[in-house]
C-alpha cells in the first residue's frame, strides 16, 4: 500500500502546481482543450489530462501513487471560479 | 423534478442528499440531508465547510485554487462526494472546500431549468430541461 511521506501545505501544493503547469505543462498542451481538467503531481511533474477530477487523479494515481496533486483547468486563471469567466479580467 | 425555496435572504435554496464514506474502520456510509444554496456564479458542483467534509468522512483529492467574487484567490481541498441528484445518484460530484454556506454551480445544474420567483418563500424548481442544444 502506497503512503505519503511527505504531506506538503496547500499553499505549497498550489505554488509548485502553478509554476509547474505554467513553466513545463501548458506549452505542451494543444487548442481545443480548454475546460478540460489538468491534475499534476508536484512532486514529480507528471500529468493528466481528462474531462472530470476523478479520470484525470485517478490516471495520475495509477501512475504515481503517492502523487499529491494539484488540479488547473485549461483556459482558465484557476480551477474553479465564484465570479463570471476570469477571461474578461 | 427538485423542488425548494427562496429564503428569507432572497436566496433560491434546495435540499441537497450528500454521501460520503464515513469512518472507515465502520465502513459505514454517511448520508446528511442539507440546504444548499444556488450560485450561478459558482463554476463547478458543491462547496462545503471542512466540518461537514469531515462528518462525511470524504478522501481529499487533490487541492486546487479557487477565485472569489472580489477577485481574490484562495487555496482549496478538492474531494469527490456522490449526491442524490433528482432521484438519482450521481458519483465524483467535486466538492469545494470553503467556510460558507453550501453552495451549488452551475457544473450541477448543467441539464437543468431552473425556475423561481424571487419573493421570501416562493418556490424553487429545477427541471430537466427538453432539449440539449
Amino acid at each position: 500500500m502506497a503512503t505519503v511521506t511527505a504531506k506538503l501545505a496547500g499553499d505549497e501544493i498550489a505554488r509548485r502546481g502553478e509554476e509547474l503547469y505554467y513553466r513545463d505543462i501548458l506549452p505542451q498542451i494543444a487548442a481545443g482543450n480548454e475546460g478540460r481538467v489538468v491534475a499534476i503531481d508536484v512532486h514529480t511533474g507528471a500529468f493528466e489530462m481528462a474531462d472530470d477530477v476523478k479520470t484525470s487523479t485517478g490516471r495520475l494515481r495509477e501512475r504515481v501513487p503517492a502523487a499529491e496533486i494539484f488540479l488547473m483547468r485549461v483556459g482558465y486563471p484557476t480551477f474553479s471560479r465564484m465570479r463570471p469567466l476570469g477571461k474578461h479580467a | 423534478m427538485i423542488t425548494g425555496q427562496i429564503n428569507a435572504n432572497l436566496e433560491a435554496v434546495i435540499p441537497l442528499v450528500v454521501q460520503g464514506q464515513g469512518e472507515a474502520v465502520l465502513a459505514l456510509d454517511v448520508v446528511l440531508a442539507l440546504d444548499v444554496v444556488i450560485d450561478t456564479g459558482y463554476s463547478d458542483f458543491l462547496t462545503l465547510p471542512a466540518g461537514t467534509i469531515a462528518t462525511l468522512g470524504l478522501e481529499q483529492a487533490a487541492t486546487g485554487v479557487l477565485t472569489l467574487a472580489d477577485g481574490s484567490k484562495v487555496v482549496s481541498a478538492i474531494y469527490l462526494a456522490t449526491v442524490r441528484w433528482d432521484g438519482l445518484p450521481r458519483h465524483d460530484i467535486t466538492v469545494d472546500a470553503l467556510e460558507t454556506a453550501p453552495l451549488i454551480g452551475v457544473s450541477l445544474l448543467a441539464g437543468y431549468e431552473l425556475k423561481a420567483c424571487f419573493v421570501a418563500g416562493a418556490p424553487v424548481t429545477l427541471t430537466a430541461c427538453e432539449l440539449n442544444p
